[in-house]
């Protein structure tokens, strides 16, 4: 008798399912197939945290939040930036002089300004830096 | 099927609609599927939830990108492989495993570390992590999520007939493997 090629050995095995009994029982080779098709379909060990769907719904809302909180502030900026740029154009409209006392006064300050607006980036940064590993180091906990 | 099919699009209709509680739901459905799909791709298991992780919450985000083309599971194994596999490139410690689907002899084991293994089942399990990755994918979506051939093909954007191909040539270098492992007392 023709040995079964390996092609013919596992379609068999798959069609019999681990429980059925084949002619060629003896065949080595279709033992090690009946072996390895049962072991493939045999959950493996890894397993998710309790709580795992809890988690990424938390990380989702977390996200969504931070997503929204960052829009609110470039919303707010823009409206700043719009409404001194109103208000310097209207008075640069109304009256010459007056704008450019207000611009050379915008020049004395801008270095203070400037370092104003860097510390206040740089503390939202700190304070978004932190409140997101404390968020990682939460979930992690209570995985 | 039809009942599963009108539940899917009942559960994703609510999902765009921002309810998270029906998220939460579909997560625990889809999470074994997930698991192993990564789980066979990353093979640092501290990993393997972050990634997991990461793979529900993309598939949040472009939930209202699906147009039912696919079964949803089929849609969300597609994230997950693209997912791990991305993962897999940026780690450089995974790299030697992100093998070429033609380079057989890397599921092949030496014998030194055939002898190496006392059980048969161990031995099977670090030959399978031996196996190219489209190899390994393909192996557990068949028997262990027991996806069609068109499903997986979808799922890691390859021609049906590439899969089957893939699974007959991994269980053949399986099955090789374990009757050289049977066979250890010989070389002792």
């Amino acid at each position: 008798m023709k040995p079964l090629s390996d092609d013919e050995i596992q379609a068999m095995v798959e069609a019999m399912g681990q429980e059925g009994k084949l002619a060629t029982e003896e065949d080595e080779s279709v033992q090690a197939y009946k072996q390895l098709f049962g072991e493939l379909a045999n959950e493996p060990a890894l397993d998710l945290s309790f709580g795992f769907s809890r988690n990424v719904v938390r990380q989702i809302q977390q996200r969504q939040a931070a997503q929204y909180q960052t829009k609110a502030y470039l919303i707010f900026g823009l409206t700043l930036v719009l409404m001194l740029s109103f208000a310097f154009g209207f008075q640069a409209i109304r009256s010459v002089n007056d704008s450019t006392e207000t611009w050379q006064a915008l020049m004395y300050i801008k270095w203070p300004a400037l370092f104003v607006l860097a510390l206040f980036a740089l503390i939202q940064w700190a304070d978004y830096r932190f409140v997101r590993a404390k968020q990682k180091t939460t979930v992690n906990k209570s995985d | 099927m039809n009942d599963e099919w009108a539940d899917e699009q009942a559960l994703v209709r609510q999902l765009v609609q921002g309810n998270l509680r029906a998220y939460q739901v579909l997560v625990e459905r889809y999470q074994r599927l997930v698991l192993h799909m990564v789980g066979r791709v990353i093979q640092q298991p501290e990993d393997v939830e972050d990634v997991c992780q990461e793979v529900f919450i993309k598939v949040y985000k472009h939930l209202p990108e699906y147009q039912f083309e696919a079964k949803l599971s089929t849609w969300i194994a597609t994230i997950a492989y693209r997912t791990a596999l991305n993962f897999a490139k940026k780690e450089s410690r995974q790299s030697a495993q992100l093998l070429p689907e033609t380079d057989e002899d890397s599921g092949w084991l030496t014998p030194e570390e055939v002898l190496v293994h006392q059980d048969w089942k161990t031995f099977l399990h670090a030959q399978i992590a031996k196996l190219p990755v489209h190899y390994r994918t393909v192996l557990t979506l068949y028997h262990l999520d027991e996806l069609s051939y068109d499903e997986i093909g979808q799922a890691m954007s390859m021609p049906a007939g590439t899969v089957k191909n893939y699974l007959f040539r991994a269980r053949k270098l399986l099955k090789e493997g374990l009757l050289q492992f049977k066979n250890k007392e010989h070389w002792l």
